[in-house]
């Protein structure tokens, strides 16, 4: 995937996207294969690789580990051995950016799902990594929750953040990514939206009237109208 | 609602947890080395002073916000000491039985105080202040944390197999129930445990730095701590000397 660009990695529950995006995170070892990170082997042990990258966790829950909203957020930042004066500075812009300022003294224990969501990704954001790695960010979340991360997905990607998304949610994928890839029978496959639209079964189980859309050939017409929607709603 | 022993226990276990790692300030730079250094030379050196410190910790405990609730809490060090103690009354052995429970309650009780007063990051934060290493202090401040979240998944383990049990719940279905709830916790257990160590990696960019707390205790000198340990052995040595 090329920098700027927002992926999304499409497949049924079971199939190996979390696992896949853990062996790019650097966590877990690949059995064959490789990854190459901007072109050179990656390797999950070196602290320079892993600040390239940035994994939010499918459930949250497992990605906190500090006594507060802020220490959880400034970790990362202290591993490198900033100044609490930077790192105070840097942690105070994310969770404002993100919407969680007034959050920062609470235990993460006490968050709802999508607070824990939001210090999550807003965790992995202060170092300004390279590359983004989301497992399913749009699951258990309400309306407006689920909007503000899809806004901070748009927003990272325009300042040349990398973007993978592995999500089964094909209406997040379609509003969300600019390249699309399908995890079929254990490969990784590119897939264009034409094809994913083609297939009224599984978007009728998702979206009824994108597939009634999609039947009359007029939904890729609702999705470009659809984003265009979502960069207002997130300039707003 | 916990309807079990185990479930309640498991609720008491949970908002101490959470009580304690909400804690307070350090009102003091020099209060939680010297408590913590006494805690350790009274319950294992002057035997004879203990009724006195465990007298001073539970006002200063009761004093504290929320110390009546905290000090429920030394049920479980009692009753636990009271077990173990109990093999030495059948053989004559009462004061030491009690001396058991004393070194057992003292030091739990001035813990307590010492943390309802300064808050459980306070505490660690001194901790780190005196140079222990960050493992430690990072382990302990995280078992506080885990602890909430392991006692919570405990109740939803439990809750979970409750509801799906339709008959009346005798006491070998409860049995069944915690135990097969207990399995479970084990393997969940293991698997959070792989969970946190992924995220704790992830998020390591390079050499851990030294931890900075949120409390503002530290160690600016060690006079005021070295005289206050001294002042102790010697109300010790003469309280001892006293009783003879």
């Amino acid at each position: 995937m090329e920098r700027g660009e927002v992926a999304a990695l499409l497949g049924p529950t079971g199939s190996g996207k979390t696992t896949l995006l853990l062996i790019l995170a650097g966590l877990l070892k690949p059995e064959a294969g490789e990854v190459l990170l901007d072109g050179v082997p990656l390797d999950g042990e070196n602290p320079e690789h892993r600040r390239m990258l940035g994994v939010v966790f499918q459930d949250p829950d497992s990605q906190l580990f500090n006594p507060t909203v802020y220490d959880e957020i400034a970790y990362a930042l202290r591993t490198l051995g900033l100044p609490e004066d930077e790192v105070r500075a840097r942690v105070r812009g994310v969770a404002e950016r993100l919407g969680i300022g007034g959050l920062l003294e609470r235990p993460p224990y006490e968050l709802s799902m999508g607070q824990k969501r939001l210090v999550a990704i807003a965790s992995v954001l202060v170092y300004e990594p390279r590359y983004l790695l989301l497992d399913e960010p749009l699951t258990f979340l309400d309306p407006s929750t689920a909007l503000r991360v899809a806004c901070i997905v748009r927003s990272v990607s325009e300042v040349g953040v990398g973007v993978l998304m592995a999500t089964h949610n094909v209406e997040a994928a379609l509003l969300l990514a600019d390249r699309l890839y399908r995890v079929v029978e254990g490969r990784i496959v590119g897939v264009e939206a034409e094809e994913l639209l083609g297939e009224p079964r599984s978007l009728l189980a998702v979206n009824p009237a994108l597939a009634a859309l999609a039947s009359r050939g007029e939904a890729l017409e609702a999705i470009r109208e659809a984003r265009g929607m979502l960069q207002g709603a997130c300039s707003r | 609602m916990a309807e079990t022993p185990l479930e309640r226990l498991l609720e008491e276990i949970r908002s101490a947890a959470a009580e304690l790692h909400r804690g307070g300030g350090c009102p003091s730079p020099y209060l939680a080395p010297i408590v913590l250094l006494d805690a350790g030379l009274l319950a294992l050196i002057y035997n004879p002073l203990l009724d006195v410190v465990a007298a001073a910790s539970s006002l200063a405990l009761l004093a504290a916000r929320g110390g009546l609730a905290r000090l429920r809490l030394i049920a479980y060090p009692v009753a636990l000491s009271a077990v173990a103690a109990i093999p030495l009354i059948p053989l004559g052995r009462v004061a030491d039985a009690v001396s058991l429970v004393a070194r057992t309650v003292t030091p739990a009780l001035l813990l307590l105080a010492a943390v309802a007063w300064m808050g459980w990051r306070g505490l660690l934060a001194s901790l780190s202040a005196l140079g222990a290493p960050r493992l430690i202090v990072e382990g302990l401040e995280m078992l506080l944390y885990q602890g909430v979240k392991t006692a919570t998944m405990m109740l939803e383990v439990i809750a979970a197999r409750r509801a799906r049990h339709l008959g009346r719940v005798s006491w070998r279905d409860w049995w069944r129930l915690q135990a097969t709830a207990l399995g479970d916790m084990m393997l969940r257990a293991v698997r959070e445990a792989e969970q946190v160590y992924m995220a704790v990696k992830a998020r390591t960019l390079g050499d851990p730095a030294p931890r900075r707390g949120s409390a503002q205790c530290n160690t600016r000198s060690l006079a005021p701590l070295a005289a206050a340990a001294l002042a102790v052995a010697a109300l010790g040595v003469v309280a001892a000397a006293a009783r003879g």
